[in-house]
C-alpha cells in the first residue's frame, strides 16, 4: 500500500524534475544568443514555485490516498477497544493509550505493554474500564466462571463483591478485559460482547474532544450475491455509543438490540430485492429459503473490528410480500 | 516549458490564496447574536450572576422561563416546562459573551459537567429555577470551544449526555 504511494510520489517528483531544468549552461547559451531571457532571480522563483507546487500536489495525493484507503479489517491492526454500549447512567470519561500499567491488566496475570484504557463513569462514582494490551498480558486468570462471547471467544468472568471482570484473548487480536464496579455480570458480558476494535488513528479521532464528536468510520461493503453495493459505517461517538448503519438501516448494540439471526428487507423501492442478513454471533454463513422452497447459502462476513457480528446481503428474486415478511434465514457454522 | 512553469506558479498562488481566503473567512465569520430581546430586571429573579451578566427566572405570558441578561438585552426567555427527566442545553452568544446553558427537570438537585477545550468535565451546581427545574449558565472564555455536557443526578449517574459540537 505504502509502496504504491511511494511509487506515485516518486513518479511525480521525477516528472517535475524533468520539467524544471535549472541549468546554468542553458541560461548562458540563451544569454549569448542575445535573446531576452528572464533574470536568474525570476527563474529561481519559478523553480521554487514549481517545487512548492509539487509538494502541495504530493500532499494532495497523500491526503486523497489516505481518505480512499479503508482501514485494515484485521484485528491485529486494531489494538484499541471501545464499548459500543454501556449501561444507563454511565458515560465515557477518559482514555489512556499505550501505557505499561503497574497493576497489569485486570483479569490477566502477566505484565502487559502497550495497554490502552477507555474509562466510563457512572452512578456513585462507579467506573467501567475497557482495556487491551498489545503484548505481555498472558492468558486470562481463572475466573469464577466462564462465558462464551458472541465472537466465540471464551472469557473468564470474575465476580468480587461489587466488582466484575470479564477477560479474554480475542482470536486474531489482543488481550481484552472489561472491569466494572456497580454493574451486573450480564451487563459486563454484554459490554464484552459488543466491543469494537479500532486502529490507532481511529482511536485518536474517537477520543478527541472528550469523545463528543459524532463520527462515521469504517466504511464497509458487506458481501453480496448481486445488486448494488451497500455501504455500512460505524456511526456515533464515545459518549453516545455506536451503531452499524447504512442510511436509514441501523443495527444497535447492547442487550436491548435485536439478537439472533435476522433478515431485513431494505425496501428502498417496490422492486428492491436486497435483504440484509445479520447475526450477533460469529456465524460462517446464512442459509436463505427462497419462495420455491430451495435454499441458498451466502458467506457471512465480520464488519471491520466487530468480531461479534456477521452481515451479508442476499438478492432474492421474490415478490415484495415475501421480502417484506420474515424471509426464512438460518445461521450456520461458527457460533450459530 | 515556461508556460508549464507559469501554470504551476498560478496553481500555487491560487491554492495559497484559496487557503488564506478560507482561513480569513473562518476567523472573520460574523458572530451570531442571541441577545435579541429588550429586557429589564423588573419581575425577574436572579438565579446566578457573573461578570456583567445574570441568569434569571422570569414569567412570560404566565409561563415560567429563564434567560441570560446582559444590561438591558437578553436571550429569548426559554420555557421551563419540561417533563421530569428531560431538559434542554445549548450555546448562546452575543455582546462579547458566550455561554453554555443547561436546564433539566428533576425532583432532586442535579449538577452539570461541562466539557470544553479548556476544562474536562468541570462540575457546576444547577440552580432551582422553578418547581422541579434546575438551570445553569457557564461562561466560556475567548477561544474556548464547548464540546459537550453531562447532567448528573444526586447519585452522580449521567442522566443527560449531550454534544455541543456540530455533526
Amino acid at each position: 500500500m505504502s509502496t504504491d504511494l511511494e511509487d506515485r510520489l516518486c513518479t511525480m517528483y521525477a516528472a517535475v524534475a524533468d520539467t524544471t531544468e535549472v541549468r546554468d549552461d542553458l541560461l548562458a547559451t540563451v544569454h549569448e544568443a542575445g535573446a531576452p531571457r528572464p533574470s536568474i532571480g525570476r527563474r529561481r522563483t519559478v523553480a521554487l514555485l514549481a517545487v512548492a507546487a509539487v509538494l502541495v500536489a504530493g500532499l494532495v495525493v497523500v491526503v486523497t490516498h489516505r481518505r480512499s484507503t479503508p482501514p485494515s479489517t484485521s484485528l491485529k491492526d486494531r489494538p484499541f477497544a471501545v464499548a459500543t454500549w454501556v449501561p444507563a447512567g454511565f458515560a465515557f470519561s477518559d482514555a489512556t493509550p499505550d501505557v505499561q500499567p503497574r497493576t497489569g491488566l485486570r483479569g490477566f496475570g502477566g505484565q502487559p505493554t502497550g495497554a490502552s484504557f477507555a474509562t466510563y463513569s457512572g452512578p456513585s462514582s462507579h467506573q467501567i474500564a475497557v482495556s487491551t494490551a498489545r503484548a505481555g498480558a498472558g492468558a486470562p486468570s481463572m475466573g469464577t466462571r466462564t462465558a462464551t462471547l458472541s465472537s466465540g471467544a471464551i472469557a473468564q468472568v470474575t465476580r468480587d463483591t461489587e466488582f466484575v471482570t470479564v477477560a479474554w484473548v480475542q482470536p486474531g487480536g489482543y488481550a481484552t478485559s472489561v472491569y466494572g464496579q456497580g454493574i451486573t455480570d450480564d451487563e459486563a458480558i454484554a459490554i464484552a460482547d459488543d466491543i469494537w476494535y479500532v486502529t490507532g488513528s481511529m482511536w485518536q479521532r474517537l477520543t478527541a474532544k472528550a469523545g463528543f464528536q459524532e463520527l462515521q468510520l469504517d466504511a464497509w461493503n458487506p458481501p453480496s450475491d448481486g445488486g448494488d453495493p451497500l455501504t455500512f459505517h460505524m456511526v456515533g461517538s464515545l459518549q453516545r455509543g455506536f451503531e452499524l448503519s447504512s442510511g436509514s438501516l441501523g443495527f444497535s448494540f447492547g442487550p436491548s438490540g435485536a439478537q439472533g439471526c435476522r433478515p431485513q428487507w431494505l425496501g428502498r423501492s417496490d422492486s428492491d430485492q436486497q435483504v440484509v442478513l445479520r447475526s450477533f454471533r460469529a456465524v460462517e454463513r446464512f442459509r436463505v429459503t427462497l419462495p420455491d422452497g430451495t435454499t441458498r447459502d451466502i458467506a457471512a462476513q465480520m464488519p471491520p473490528g466487530v468480531p461479534a457480528m456477521r452481515v451479508a446481503i442476499a438478492v432474492i428474486n421474490a415478490p415484495k410480500s415475501y421480502l417484506n415478511g420474515n424471509v426464512p434465514v438460518q445461521c450456520l457454522g461458527g457460533g450459530a | 516549458m515556461t508556460r508549464n512553469r507559469m501554470w504551476w506558479s498560478a496553481a500555487v498562488v491560487l491554492l495559497i490564496g484559496a487557503g488564506a481566503g478560507a482561513a480569513v473567512a473562518w476567523w472573520a465569520r460574523p458572530g451570531h447574536n442571541d441577545f435579541t430581546e429588550a429586557a429589564g430586571a423588573e419581575g425577574a429573579t436572579a438565579l446566578q450572576t457573573g461578570d456583567g451578566w445574570v441568569l434569571e427566572a422570569a414569567q412570560v405570558a404566565g409561563e415560567p422561563c429563564s434567560r441570560v441578561r446582559i444590561g438591558a438585552r437578553s436571550t429569548t426567555c426559554m420555557s421551563l416546562h419540561f417533563p421530569a427527566g428531560s431538559g434542554q442545553f445549548g450555546e448562546v452568544q452575543g455582546l462579547g459573551h458566550r455561554f453554555v446553558v443547561v436546564a433539566w427537570a428533576s425532583a432532586t438537585p442535579v449538577s452539570a459537567a461541562i466539557f470544553t477545550s479548556r476544562s474536562l468535565g468541570a462540575e457546576h451546581r444547577m440552580v432551582s429555577a422553578a418547581t422541579g427545574v434546575y438551570v445553569v449558565a457557564v461562561e466560556l472564555q475567548p477561544g474556548e470551544e464547548a464540546w459537550g455536557v453531562h447532567v448528573l443526578d444526586a447519585d452522580r449517574a449521567v442522566v443527560l449526555n449531550g454534544s455541543l459540537l456540530p455533526p
